[in-house]
């Protein structure tokens, strides 16, 4: 069995115990939730709640079936976070209006990941900063089927199921996810 | 996979190994809760499925009885449907009568 210090290795879907796979998920599942929700302690929440689902709902399943379920609890865990967050912004939000005069859709003061400039980024030529910040700013659809797609390495037929959407938009988010950040960072990856 | 993607992808799996102490520490943490956590019971799992199909039946049952009583009830007011034998027997006995008293008048 790893240790907590292994690098979070790796896609294999063989038969393993359910603890070896949490170890080998844990950071790459993390890293998407706070990527996803721009904060650290909700990141942790997500990852906390979508671990002990599965290790109560899912335990007993197949191993090969542990890593799109997890994906799609965890999505669906960050989707829970962002539209708790937009109920309590559209609740409260005028107050901070009231102090601050901002005229700003209250989504977009929300999470902070994509108010990192992927141009201000590339300058300073820390290209994987730059790519977190590229991807943070992607539309959220898009932005989990390239999590899923490239980071992950899920099949297509697996980030529909973890995405809960057909195979066929699967392919056109991830398409439209990897034009977009190739003209964002193209300067990077040459 | 063309290169970008496989150059994205080993970016970001780089940065996996790039998490401070700290970060790593509660998510061991919140993965030994995880596991410590008894797998829920298989009905617990079907909660949501065994609720449905009992709501499902409530409102079959709703709707099915005040049906069931509309076919039941007379076809107009004051006009009981009957069944039951003792009043055809009954009436065949005032039947008789009336005939009879009918037969003595004559």
């Amino acid at each position: 069995m790893r240790a907590d210090s292994d690098g979070a290795d790796d896609s294999g879907t063989g038969a393993m115990d359910i603890e070896a796979f949490l170890r080998s998920i844990e950071r790459r599942g993390f890293l998407m939730a706070r990527l996803a929700l721009g904060n650290e302690d909700d990141a942790l929440d997500a990852m906390q709640d979508t671990m002990m689902r599965l290790v109560q709902r899912y335990a007993n399943r197949p191993s090969a079936e542990w890593r799109p379920l997890f994906y799609r609890m965890l999505h669906n865990r960050i989707t829970d976070t962002r539209r708790r967050r937009a109920i309590s912004s559209r609740l409260f939000g005028w107050l901070e209006r009231r102090d601050d005069d901002e005229t700003q859709d209250p989504l977009e003061r929300i999470a902070d990941p994509a108010a990192l400039d992927p141009g201000r980024i590339a300058a300073s030529n820390e290209t994987a900063e730059a790519l977190m910040a590229a991807v943070a700013a992607l539309p959220q659809r898009q932005q989990q089927a390239f999590m899923l797609r490239c980071w992950e390495g899920l099949s297509t037929a697996e980030t529909a199921t973890a995405m809960g959407c057909t195979e066929g938009s699967v392919k056109t988010h991830y398409s439209r996810a990897v034009h977009t950040l190739r003209g964002r960072l193209g300067e990077h990856y040459a | 996979m063309n290169s970008f993607e496989e150059e994205a992808r080993a970016t970001l799996r780089a940065r996996e190994n790039t998490l401070d102490g700290t970060t790593l520490a509660r998510l061991g943490a919140a993965r030994r809760a995880a596991l410590a956590t008894p797998a829920a019971p298989w009905w617990r799992l079907h909660v949501p499925a065994l609720g449905g199909a009992a709501l499902a039946v409530a409102v079959a049952v709703a709707v099915l009885m005040p049906m069931q009583e509309q076919l039941r009830a007379p076809t107009r007011a004051g006009e009981p449907v009957v069944e039951d034998p003792q009043f055809y027997e009954d009436l065949d006995f005032y039947m008789w009568l009336s005939e009879s008293e009918m037969g003595s008048h004559g």
